[in-house]
């Protein structure tokens, strides 16, 4: 892949690291004199001193068909721009654009911009997704506000136990990707498959369901039977 | 005639200057800059309205602005990429009909192509004046 990354940091350095191996190809644009030799420094790789917000500087950095452009600027105007000029003239497949003001993610992502990140606005987002479940079910973001990934142990006295998968009546808006049994079994489930307890269900649903969908699938089977 | 409402975007020398002349033209003039201090440029005369905020926060546009009745906008900060991004969100978001905005770097034209945002570029009118005069030489 051919990723660049564009000012940032200690962020920048770190996304660096995370990148750099013999698969990737880094392009690293950084305006702080100072960073730039440190970050060149500490990776062993060349990094491209100049302002990212101007066409020539791009130009030189050769980003055409770039796979990836994050860019990490202190200033949420100058991230659109460099944006911008990633999809519209050079082609970029995806950028991913800092904001620091929350209230500008949705509109970022209306003016065309793939992946708009505010990290004040993840953390609100994460605080509401961690805190609507109960302690036994971990979930994954996997993209926020878009989908989740639930880890759901089944237990006894569910009422979806020992249920084949077409009869637990499940809700619609959800889906179980696998099934780990015992640790080490990975089942791809169809309508056939019976739910275990103590299996693992991963199921994938969208973060403002989570709730409606947990609380569907945890019942409890009433004591009271008759 | 329904009296046209402008709003320009930044009181440096050229918004102050186009806002006083469109006041004057008779137009509601509401002119937005970050520093109080900016608006002194304006004519004492000055009839339109002055308001200090972030041009980049739609908040702010909305609600004090009130940028969905806006007519024509003019833009004209020292930023070329906050000009740029706050032309974007008057032609996609608002879809205002009239939008004039001022760059720097002529390259930013490239980002406002396939829009009707109208751009002037001081560079062009420079380079434009200087071959004028030495042709006249």
């Amino acid at each position: 892949m051919k990723i660049v990354i564009i000012n940032g940091g200690h962020e920048a350095d770190y996304i660096v690291k995370h990148f750099k191996n013999h698969r990737n190809k880094l392009i690293i644009i950084n305006d702080d004199k100072h960073f730039c030799e440190y970050i060149s420094a500490n990776n062993n790789l060349p990094v491209l001193y100049g302002d990212a917000t101007k066409r020539y500087t791009l130009e030189d950095a050769k980003i055409q068909n770039a796979d990836l452009l994050i860019t990490l600027t202190a200033n949420d105007s100058d991230n659109y721009v460099i944006s911008k000029y990633a999809k519209d003239i050079f082609n970029v497949r995806k950028v991913i654009c800092l904001v620091s003001n929350p209230k500008k993610v949705a509109i970022f992502k209306k003016l065309g911009i793939d992946i708009v990140i505010s990290s004040i606005h993840l953390l609100a987002e994460s605080i509401k997704e961690e805190t609507a479940l109960e302690s036994v079910i971990k979930t994954l973001t996997i993209r926020p506000e878009t989908v989740v990934l639930i880890d759901l142990i089944v237990e006894e006295n569910m009422v979806i136990a020992n249920k084949l998968v077409k009869d637990a009546n499940l809700p619609i808006n959800m889906n179980i990707g696998c099934i780990l049994r015992n640790e080490t079994e990975v089942i791809i489930p169809y309508g056939q498959t019976i739910l275990l307890p103590k299996d693992h269900l991963y199921i994938f649903a969208e973060p403002s369901e989570q709730e409606n969908i947990l609380e569907q699938i945890t019942k409890k089977v009433s004591h009271e039977k008759k | 005639m329904k009296k046209i409402k402008s709003l320009v975007i930044g009181c440096g020398k050229l918004g102050a200057n186009i806002s006083d002349y469109l006041s004057k033209k008779g137009d509601d003039v509401i002119i937005v800059d970050q520093d109080s201090r900016s608006f002194r440029k304006l004519d004492v005369n000055f009839s339109g309205y002055k308001l200090i905020g972030d041009a980049t926060d739609l908040d702010f546009l909305e609600n004090q602005c009130d940028i969905t009745h806006i007519n024509q906008i003019v833009i004209t900060t020292n930023s070329d990429s906050v000009n740029l991004y706050v032309s974007h969100v008057a032609y996609f978001i608002y879809q205002i009909p009239n939008i004039y905005v001022r760059f720097i770097d002529v390259d930013k034209g490239l980002l406002i192509k396939k829009t009707n945002i109208k751009a002037s570029y001081p560079f062009d009118l420079s380079m434009k004046e200087f071959l004028d005069l030495e042709a006249k030489k």
